[in-house]
């Protein structure tokens, strides 16, 4: 069964504006689904439209075969939640912020004492459970977040942005996590990301959305391959070869290259078809002409390069570092605030 | 069936856990608690001293306390909506909303908090009047009977917080819109004032004002046990509460579009 079916799904705002325009994509149950996009490419209407936040302008979506239009109310009860924004309750303990889950999920009283403790065995928050969310850690706060969502062991998690803002360790700890529930509770993971390692490392399946459509949905592997081409970037000596040089490497490398551009003096790029496999050819040749070799790296494509091809941006560094700002600026509100 | 106890069970969760930040951080409650008091200190004493407003047989202090419980109330619950965008803008109500939980359970159960604020700044300016020779009628009907309008009457105001920081959603106009209206609503009552003693036309618009039905139930039954009016007071607060609760929901779901 799917996870996940949706149908021709749109959302309009006020003055035509298309935030998702007429999508459909399907997501197997089990598997963790990154959802990539710029900002504001449509991912945050999708995914509100999804856990029934905000109301679906045109066509239908599905979370394991209930239709969310007509039973919003089950939906909720088969999915969890994790926003991009702090969720966790600062002015509650960690204990409560579960017990308050517990509850507005409908565990039974018998079971909550016991599931709680086991959600803070499993993130690693037990000794911390009494103490007030304020004082907790960025990555802690996550961690709790997740456990929040996780408590009514929901077969479909919803998280937006999970480790944005997070230091490297505490992303680590978080991805742990999100391996953990998808294996062994076989929970289906729908995550959006601005993080590329994120994508390519945790995710079964990538769908990258732009302008309110979806370009494409493959695994990491096959967005790779599409995209083809690696790249060779090599510092030269190219004393010998004075006049015209990049005339020269190109009649070198017929065949091998795609293209040839001097970055930089001495800096040169090459595009290759498989790259890892045709380096060594080049290299060689190179050698045999007396070109000597200063630098050298190889790079495979990338999930950000597959991200550049189809939407025609890089992952844009630049707005998820707004997009951090902001959350750490959130951050140091709640901490006054707590 | 069903869906009715999970909603009162569902409200009473909201409810708790609002009772628990409270407890939490009672800071806030307190610092509420400095104004109702300067009113029945300085306001009050003062007022009752030289007799400037006739209140007939009662004397201005008594005719006082009711309106200062009734005001500190409102300036309470009115301010509630900023809480709500406060957990708009940070995830808080976007999870709330993704689990089970129906949204009259949130808005009711957020606005019903608010009531179990009113109570707890009733008592202790209830027992500061004490002192200065107010005496109530403690008659546990007649307690209970303030109790009803405290908590009705808070979620009223909360709701229609609420309503209004759906129609603003910045924070800073909310609090300059909710200043604005809440002085009216307070000067347009008869909390301070007979209502003899206005202008005509300001009498006719103390009849569309909740607040001018809390403070005269509430001073029937703490103050002058003539509780001819409280079933009529009881009524039409109910009716306001009422529409301002489905307003709310109305305004919850417009917050997260």
């Amino acid at each position: 069964m799917n996870a996940i079916e949706v149908k021709n799904l749109s959302k309009f705002y006020k003055g035509d504006i298309r935030a998702v325009d007429n999508i459909s994509f399907d997501v197997d149950e089990g598997i963790i689904f990154g959802f990539l996009g710029p900002n504001g490419a449509g991912k945050s209407s999708t995914i509100k439209m999804l856990i029934t936040l905000t109301k679906i302008t045109k066509g239908t979506a599905r979370i394991f075969g209930v239709d969310i239009q007509k039973e919003p109310s089950k939906v909720r009860e088969l999915i969890g939640y994790v926003p991009q924004e702090i969720s966790a309750d600062g002015s509650l303990t960690g204990y409560e912020n579960l017990l308050l889950s517990a509850k507005l999920y409908d565990i039974p009283s018998k079971e909550l004492k016991e599931r709680i403790k086991n959600i803070l065995d499993i993130m690693g928050l037990s000794e911390r459970a009494k103490s007030l969310v304020t004082t907790y850690s960025g990555g802690m706060v996550r961690r709790l977040e997740i456990g929040q969502a996780m408590l009514h062991r929901p077969r479909l998690l919803f998280l937006d942005e999970p480790t944005i803002g997070l230091d490297p360790a505490g992303r680590k700890l978080v991805w742990e996590h999100i391996r953990k529930l998808n294996k062994e509770w076989n929970t289906t993971i729908f995550l959006t990301t601005h993080y590329m390692e994120e994508a390519e490392d945790l995710c079964d399946q990538i769908g990258i959305i732009d302008h309110g459509k979806i370009s494409i949905i493959d695994s990491p592997e096959a967005l790779k391959e599409k995209v083809g081409a690696g790249t060779i970037t090599v510092t030269l000596d190219l004393e010998n070869h004075p006049k015209d040089a990049k005339k020269y490497l190109a009649s070198l490398l017929t065949g091998l290259a795609i293209s040839i551009s001097e970055l930089s003096p001495q800096k040169w790029q090459f595009i290759v078809h498989n790259a890892p496999q045709n380096a060594p050819k080049i290299l060689q040749l190179l050698n045999d002409n007396h070109i000597y070799i200063k630098d050298l790296e190889i790079k495979s494509p990338t999930i950000d390069d597959a991200f550049l091809k189809f939407t025609g941006t890089q992952l844009d560094e630049d707005s998820s570092k707004d997009n951090w700002k902001a959350v750490k600026q959130q951050r140091r509100t709640f901490k006054r605030l707590g | 069936m069903v869906s009715v106890v999970n909603f009162v069970k569902k409200t009473g969760v909201i409810l708790e856990f609002e009772i628990r930040k409270i407890i939490h951080d009672p800071l806030e409650l307190l610092v509420r608690m400095i104004q109702p008091i300067l009113w029945l200190l300085v306001f009050g004493t003062m007022f009752n001293q030289y007799r400037i407003i006739n209140t007939g047989n009662l004397s201005y202090i008594s005719f006082l306390t009711p309106g200062v419980i009734a005001q500190s109330m409102l300036f309470t619950s009115i301010f509630y909506g900023i809480a709500i965008t406060w957990d708009k803008d940070s995830g808080i109500l976007a999870k709330l909303m993704a689990t089970p939980t129906s949204r009259g359970s949130i808005v009711l159960g957020k606005a019903l908090s608010a009531g179990v604020r009113g109570l707890a700044q009733s008592v202790v300016i209830i027992l500061l009047a004490i002192p200065l020779g107010v005496t109530f009628v403690f008659e546990p009907l007649n307690l209970f009977g303030v109790i009803g309008i405290i908590i009705l009457a808070s979620t009223c105001f909360a709701c229609l917080s609420i309503v209004f920081a759906s129609l603003l959603r910045r924070r800073e106009r909310f609090m300059g819109v909710i200043q604005l209206i809440t002085m009216p609503l307070f000067f347009a009552s008869n909390a301070l004032y007979p209502v003899e003693a206005m202008p005509q036309l300001l009498q006719y618009v103390t009849k569309f004002n909740p607040l001018y039905y809390v403070v005269d139930a509430l001073r029937s039954l703490l103050i002058t046990n003539n509780l001819s009016n409280v079933p009529m007071n009881f009524v039409v607060l109910l009716l306001f509460t009422t529409f301002f609760v489905f307003a709310g929901i109305w305004g919850l779901k417009r917050l997260m579009e």
